[in-house]
């Protein structure tokens, strides 16, 4: 075999000038364990921290970080449930009301919902598909960085009462120069710009690392639908966060330099900026809900213990999805006085979304309804979800219906929807998959007596807090009112609202003290508890730093229930270098290997100049300059070769 | 009894590969659609302002100064040669060629921010006069911004193609460079056509 054949070679042809006994056994002698471990251990202490770059590590920070934004996103959401819990109440001011429901919504979207998704795709991707590091890992650092900087200085503005205020999309008039003077929507739109750019580069991680460093024989057919929907998520949010990403430079611009892109005296328009947040805002709850419907089909298939019902039609219904959602941002825009065709059309594409996401339902319940269940409580939740989505989808139907929209918009009806749209199409699979995952992160399973305390308080807090608000819609409660009269009958339904809300806090606590507790004292899982099917749960709980000792090689889209016990493996990879094979984009077939480049300060420090330079522009346009000449100096260096004579600790030699 | 196991023994694989084989053009590839959908957001936003417009520009504004685009098309268009010869000097890892086509570019490179640096002095509208100013300027900052970036990765793999002992996957980066390079060209076609030919159509 020449070095340019990309086919797959084996031992017995390959190694002709001392080829080994078949076998991976026989390869362990030429694998020096101890220099593979070294190879991908980070440097101890602080320093080692903000340098490392193993997706195992920063997959983590950032579940635990986006984690503790979702709980500080629910306190926001029981301070105005008590402020609502009763007419003319003055626990909260309107002004202070407004920055809540503000922060509430821009952490459970920016901070939360799809932070989370990438970040369980940035610890399961590699994972699942059998490499042994995510692609550009540096990026991945630089991601989380930007990240948790944005969510902090965000954090920061609301504690020192300059937080934003106008609402989570930040609709201009109000959220310009003119109406919100001060600093506080400067916060919103700086912080916002730079919270994609993490968002942005994770995706494009993961696409890469999808597409290239697939395990050999790990073919498209045969890829775990989980991974699927990373890929189909992935590049939806390409598309959909550079849109908003211009938008909100455009903001930035507005309220900062004074362009008149908003402005109808000028010849702008407020509604530019309506069409390019939907564009991204809509495909955001499908960025937020594909990733959710491939956790839903891994649980599903673990727990039904048997291949999953319609896999091709649920990967096309996914694709679907993902294109379909970007012909509907319209439908957030039927009051703002649109033409009728364009209003039809968008009613349509609205409608039409449904029917993907009716077929993967129908493939979950015959999944069901063919398996041998074992009801556990990452089912429960997939089964608690199924029930609450399919609730938020009909009324999703309904608000697609124009001459509907036009009585329901802005009203709690909407609220009800988009939550039992979001925490059910969401946040109940993701509870789900902390309970099927927590094994494999930490190596102990959680409680299941807990859990399912955690899935019934949240599941009946849930419909308690929200059912109550489609009636609430019904009654004409509009949304983002500080407070009501108590004329106007919401009383009732309001206080039922907030008692649920109680319910579902209890719930949160009840999974917040079971994974305390198992942390510690939880049962050891082992490789595989649930005995699954995909390659994570091949490696070890929690996984070896380099992930597989030899990555694996796969021969079906179940590959650990059709596995032998000398199922054949990659040899060959370096113990020296971080070395990773590369796969066809297809067909998974060997292709070549490369090297990921190690840990180092610099991603930690160009992140820390992309702050300066957005958080920098608040006050003064200087920021610019300089935050530019510090990004741009702190990414040559970045990628600046070590070694002065040929990039030796990059790549290997080639024999 | 027992058929021998085939392991995918990876050691004669090679260590480089070029375009759509490797992580890294996948990830060109990623951020070259993030850029376009950037751009295609600039170019929507313009087409959106302009068909609300009644004239375009809105007096007292002129169109921007065709030489200006004129002659940063020819730049960009002429850069295309070195381009391509860059890209295919780097599938063979002919060095010498690589530093020459590496060097013709940088220096078309600058030479086009040189020009723009003279249309952004020259430019009769103001960022805050309209929304055709909003636009035009945004527009011409973004492309600005986005040559700027790809000038300093084209500097910056100049100078490692003057180190001792170029090893092969550099030349996978040099490839991919001229690679995006073709998305700098192709981005910046319509964009000119908004800029220059759009404002005399009236």
């Amino acid at each position: 075999m020449t070095p340019q054949d990309p086919r797959p070679c084996d031992a017995a042809s390959a190694a002709s000038d001392a080829a080994p006994p078949a076998g991976p056994r026989a390869y362990d002698a030429w694998l020096d364990e101890a220099s593979l471990r070294r190879t991908w251990t980070r440097a101890p202490g602080f320093y080692g921290w903000l340098t490392a770059t193993d997706h195992k590590e920063i997959g983590r920070r950032f579940i635990a970080t986006a984690f503790i934004f979702f709980l500080v996103g629910g306190v926001l959401a029981a301070l105005m449930r008590i402020q609502l819990a009763s007419p003319e109440n003055t626990f909260l001011s309107p002004d202070r009301y407004n920055q809540i429901f503000t922060m509430h919504g821009v952490t459970m979207m920016f901070l939360f919902a799809v932070p989370m998704m990438e970040a369980a795709a940035i610890y399961l991707v590699p994972l699942m598909v059998g490499t042994r590091n995510l692609a550009f890992p540096r990026l991945n650092t630089f991601s989380y960085y930007i990240y948790l900087f944005g969510g902090i200085l965000l954090y920061v503005g609301f504690v020192l009462d300059i937080g934003p205020d106008a609402g989570w999309f930040a609709y201009v008039p109000l959220a310009g120069p003119e109406f919100s003077p001060g600093k506080r929507m400067d916060f919103w739109a700086e912080i916002i710009t730079f919270l994609e750019i993490s968002a942005l580069v994770g995706a494009v991680e993961i696409v890469a690392t999808v597409l290239k460093l697939r395990a050999p024989g790990m073919t498209l057919r045969r890829m775990p639908l989980f991974v699927w929907a990373m890929l189909v998520t992935s590049v939806m949010i390409v598309f959909a966060m550079a849109t908003v990403e211009t938008a909100s430079v455009y903001l930035i611009l507005e309220r900062l330099v004074g362009t008149h892109f908003f402005n109808p005296a000028q010849g702008g328009d407020p509604l530019l900026w309506q069409h390019a947040f939907w564009f991204f805002g809509h495909p955001e709850v499908y960025i937020i809900f594909i990733p959710a419907t491939g956790m839903v089909a891994q649980i599903l298939i673990a727990f039904s213990q048997r291949p999953i019902v319609g896999y091709p039609a649920i990967v096309t219904a996914m694709i679907a999805t993902g294109f379909l959602g970007f012909g509907l941002w319209v439908h957030h825009m039927f009051t703002t006085g649109l033409p009728w065709i364009g209003l039809s059309v968008f009613a349509i594409i609205s409608m039409l979304i449904a029917i993907p996401s009716g077929i993967q339902v129908f493939c979950w319940i015959a999944t069901l309804w063919n398996g041998r269940l074992r009801l556990r409580t990452p089912l429960w939740f997939v089964l608690g979800f199924i029930f609450i989505f399919v609730l938020g989808g009909l009324t999703g139907v309904m608000l697609a219906a124009v001459p509907f929209n036009f009585q329901a918009h802005d009203t709690y009806f909407v609220v009800a929807h988009f939550h039992y749209v979001l925490i059910g199409g969401a946040v109940f699979p993701l509870f789900g998959a902390f309970y099927y995952w927590f094994p494999k992160l930490y190596g102990r399973m959680l409680s299941e007596r807990l859990g399912r305390w955690n899935f019934w308080l949240m599941f009946v807090g849930f419909n308690l807090t929200f059912f109550p608000m489609h009636k609430l819609g019904f009654d004409g409660m509009p949304r983002r009112v500080y407070t009501y009269l108590d004329e106007t009958g919401w009383r009732p339904l309001n206080q039922l609202s907030s008692l649920g809300a109680v319910v579902l806090a209890l719930g949160v606590l009840v999974f917040v003290v079971n994974v305390v507790r198992s942390l510690r004292r939880g049962t050891p899982a082992g490789d595989n508890p649930w005995d699954a099917d995909t390659l994570e749960w091949a490696a070890a709980s929690p996984p070896a730093l380099e992930n597989f000792r030899n990555p694996p090689v796969v021969d079906s889209r179940y590959p650990l229930w059709t596995r032998t016990p000398d199922a054949p493996v990659v040899v060959g990879l370096s113990d020296r270098v971080q070395e990773a094979l590369v796969t066809t984009a297809i067909d998974a077939t060997p292709d070549h290997r490369t090297v990921f480049p190690g840990p180092s300060i610099w991603p930690f420090i160009a992140a820390c100049s992309v702050t300066l330079l957005f958080f920098g522009t608040i006050f003064t346009l200087w920021a610019v300059p300089v935050g530019l000449v510090l990004l741009t100096t702190s990414l040559v260096v970045w990628l600046w070769p070590r070694h002065p004579d040929a990039d030796r600790d990059e790549a290997p030699p080639a024999s | 009894m027992n058929a021998p196991v085939r392991n995918v023994d990876v050691r004669g694989l090679p260590d480089h590969a070029y375009g759509l084989r490797t992580v890294l053009g996948w990830g060109t590839l990623g951020f070259i659609a993030i850029e376009g959908t950037v751009f295609a957001t600039l170019v929507a936003s313009c087409l959106y302002g302009y068909a609300r417009a009644e004239l375009w520009p809105p007096p007292p504004f002129g169109p921007s100064l065709l030489v200006f685009g004129v002659v940063n098309t020819v730049l960009l268009l002429l850069s295309l040669l070195p381009n391509v010869l860059c890209r295919r000097a780097a599938e063979t890892q002919n060095l010498p060629r690589v530093r020459g086509c590496l060097l013709a570019m940088l220096a078309l490179e600058v030479a086009f921010l040189v020009v723009r640096g003279y249309e952004f002095a020259g430019l009769e509208v103001r960022w805050d006069d309209n929304f055709y100013g909003s636009i035009l300027w945004t527009m011409l900052a973004a492309h600005t911004l986005h040559l700027f970036a790809d000038v300093v990765e084209t500097a910056v793999l100049f100078a490692l193609a003057y180190r001792r002992g170029i090893r092969p996957h550099r030349f996978a980066d040099i490839h991919d460079n001229a690679t995006y390079w073709y998305f700098a060209v192709v981005a910046w076609l319509p964009l000119a056509a908004l800029i220059y030919v759009l404002p005399r159509l009236g």
